[in-house]
């Protein structure tokens, strides 16, 4: 009889380097897996870094909208040129609509707008010093800002300041049976002229506006940039890991019309990668030319652009001199995704940061080196924007 | 021909030939573990795959301390459980019939080859055989299996002492057969 120990070690005797057959192709089926697994990574990290991008590009939008929408108090801005926009105060002074028992009379209002344009005669004067009214109007209708229009229209006062402007007589005032000026309800109507705003009054926005509108007018421009990047190394392996990383480098833009660019330069990134039990720390130093196109929205202070192309490579080298043989010294094409959010300083300068992606399109080893090796990089350009002379 | 640390050391640099070199070096005796693991041969194929796959992308972690072909078994083992745990399978509440105190001949035993054996092993219930082959192939501890297998002590040695049994009924149960 056989008792447990003595059948344990048979089993383990029979079993110890006892070989089996194994199946022809098996070898080519650990390759496929191995390949399918580098391809999951890839699309995974790079499904990641479109998420980011997209992130960053939704958040730019929104920033950018946030800044452009002005809180008007009883206006529409949207409306603003078409529909006649009557608050309180001017409900006062239309015909057939109710007045409030805390709403001051008709004939006080007129009464406090006469002393009131005694004491401002220089708003009156800014009719006469800037010629018709009613050609202001025009002018100025399409491109009266909300800001602008609030302020006056808020304010009684200054529809008495144009009593004896053209625009009173060209639109042929009555006076109401109640004694109300009509002529309230019909400025009412007529868009703000931009001219009875006083320098002094216009907001630094609008004054940041044109000194935008300047430097987009101008077709060249020059950006210098440095990057924190991150290298994301596929296939994707625990022997080496990726440390931060850095790019520096210098962009010439040219405008093409009001929202495309096309951009050229020189960079150059240090790539840092810990490779464990082997080279210690490796910097893949390399110098690229990228060529790339822009599409940009917004114009207000923030401006976004979308920044895509290729980044050609230059020269690749490394500081370890072993390892020569291991990596191209031309690592060919990579293919650039960036968001560029730009905010003016004045109609010269101007501050950027970029997030983006590289994609590394072509293997970065020698052909002679079984595994290929492909390193993309995540990064944020920040940088300063110089405008050219026209 | 490469020696074992040129051969380990072109695997770490993902060298293909040293890889293959390794995989044509080993490939048989863990395709025997994975037999043992294996309900079938379709399932040790999967197994013997997902071994190699896991050397290669691990084996810079090997030290160069201890067997390199211990560490490769090791491997192999954890990817064969790792595979059958995928399957969910069931280590408790499987029972067994009641069976014979009867204990085969030495002898008969001995003229059992191992492909024999295989197929008795692979006719184990699932948790029975990776307790079999953890314990008695392995060597590992009850409590070790415990851990790897996230039962308790007790139940992986009733469930080795249920393999045992069956293994011992299919061995005498051979014997009757003529042939």
């Amino acid at each position: 009889m056989i008792s447990d120990n003595q059948m344990d070690e048979f089993f383990k005797g029979r079993f110890r380097d006892y070989p089996s057959a194994v199946p022809e192709d098996m070898w080519e089926r650990i390759i496929e897996k191995k390949k399918r697994d580098r391809v999951f990574w890839l699309f995974f990290f790079r499904l990641f870094a479109i998420v980011i991008l997209s992130l960053a590009l939704v958040g730019g939008y929104f920033i950018f909208n946030r800044k452009k929408s002005v809180s008007v108090i009883g206006m529409d801005s949207t409306k603003m040129n078409h529909v006649p926009v009557i608050n309180d105060s001017m409900k006062a002074r239309v015909p057939g609509l109710p007045i409030r028992k805390d709403q001051l009379k008709l004939s006080q209002i007129n009464e406090v707008d006469k002393k009131k344009n005694q004491k401002e005669k220089p708003r009156v004067n800014y009719s006469d010093k800037f010629g018709s009214a009613k050609e202001n109007t025009e002018e100025n209708a399409a491109s009266s800002k909300v800001e602008n229009t609030s302020r006056v229209s808020s304010t009684p006062i200054e529809f008495s300041a144009t009593k004896d402007s053209n625009v009173a007589k060209e639109n042929k005032m009555e006076k109401g049976k109640d004694g109300l000026d009509k002529k309230a309800v019909v400025i009412a109507t007529t868009p703000i002229i931009k001219a009875t705003i006083p320098d002094s009054l216009q907001s630094k926005d609008s004054k940041k506006s044109e000194t935008k509108n300047k430097s987009d007018n101008r077709k060249w421009n020059l950006d210098l940039f440095i990057s924190p990047d991150y290298p994301i190394i596929s296939p994707h392996n625990d022997r080496e890991l990726s440390k931060l990383s850095y790019t520096i480098g210098i962009k010439l833009n040219r405008s093409l019309g009001k929202n495309f660019s096309i951009k050229t330069g020189i960079q150059y990134s240090q790539i840092n990668i810990n490779a464990r039990d082997s080279f210690g720390i490796i910097h893949l130093m390399r110098l690229d030319l990228p060529v790339l196109a822009g599409y940009s929205m917004g114009n207000g202070n923030l401006k976004t652009t979308i920044n895509g192309g290729v980044d050609f490579n230059l020269y690749t080298w490394l500081h370890v001199t072993n390892l020569q043989d291991f990596f191209k010294t031309n690592t060919g094409l990579s293919l650039y995704l960036g968001v560029n959010f730009e905010d003016k300083i004045n109609d010269r300068f101007s501050l950027f940061s970029e997030p983006y992606y590289r994609y590394q399109l072509t293997s970065m080893t020698i052909s002679s080196v079984s595994s290929m090796k492909f390193i993309d990089i995540v990064g944020i350009n920040i940088g300063a924007r110089y405008y050219f002379k026209k | 021909m490469l020696n074992e640390r040129d051969l380990i050391q072109g695997c770490i640099r993902k060298d293909t030939i040293a890889q293959h070199t390794l995989f044509e070096k080993y490939a048989g005796i863990l395709m025997t573990i994975c037999r043992r693991y294996a309900g079938d041969q379709h399932e040790a194929e999967d197994m013997l795959q997902e071994a190699f796959i896991s050397i290669f992308s691990h084996i810079n972690q090997f030290k160069f301390a201890g067997s390199f072909e211990g560490w490769l078994k090791r491997i192999t083992v954890n990817a064969a459980i790792k595979i059958l745990q995928k399957r969910k399978i069931k280590v408790t509440g499987i029972t067994h019939d009641q069976h014979e105190l009867i204990s085969p001949d030495i002898n008969i035993i001995s003229d059992l080859n191992t492909e024999d054996l295989l197929k008795l092993i692979n006719q184990l219930p699932d948790g029975y055989r990776i307790i079999f082959n953890l314990y008695v192939i392995e060597g590992h501890s009850h409590h070790e299996i415990a851990d790897i297998l996230k039962i308790k002590s007790a139940t992986s040695r009733s469930q080795l002492s249920k393999a045992r049994a069956i293994l011992k009924d299919k061995i005498i149960l051979l014997q009757k057969i003529p042939g």
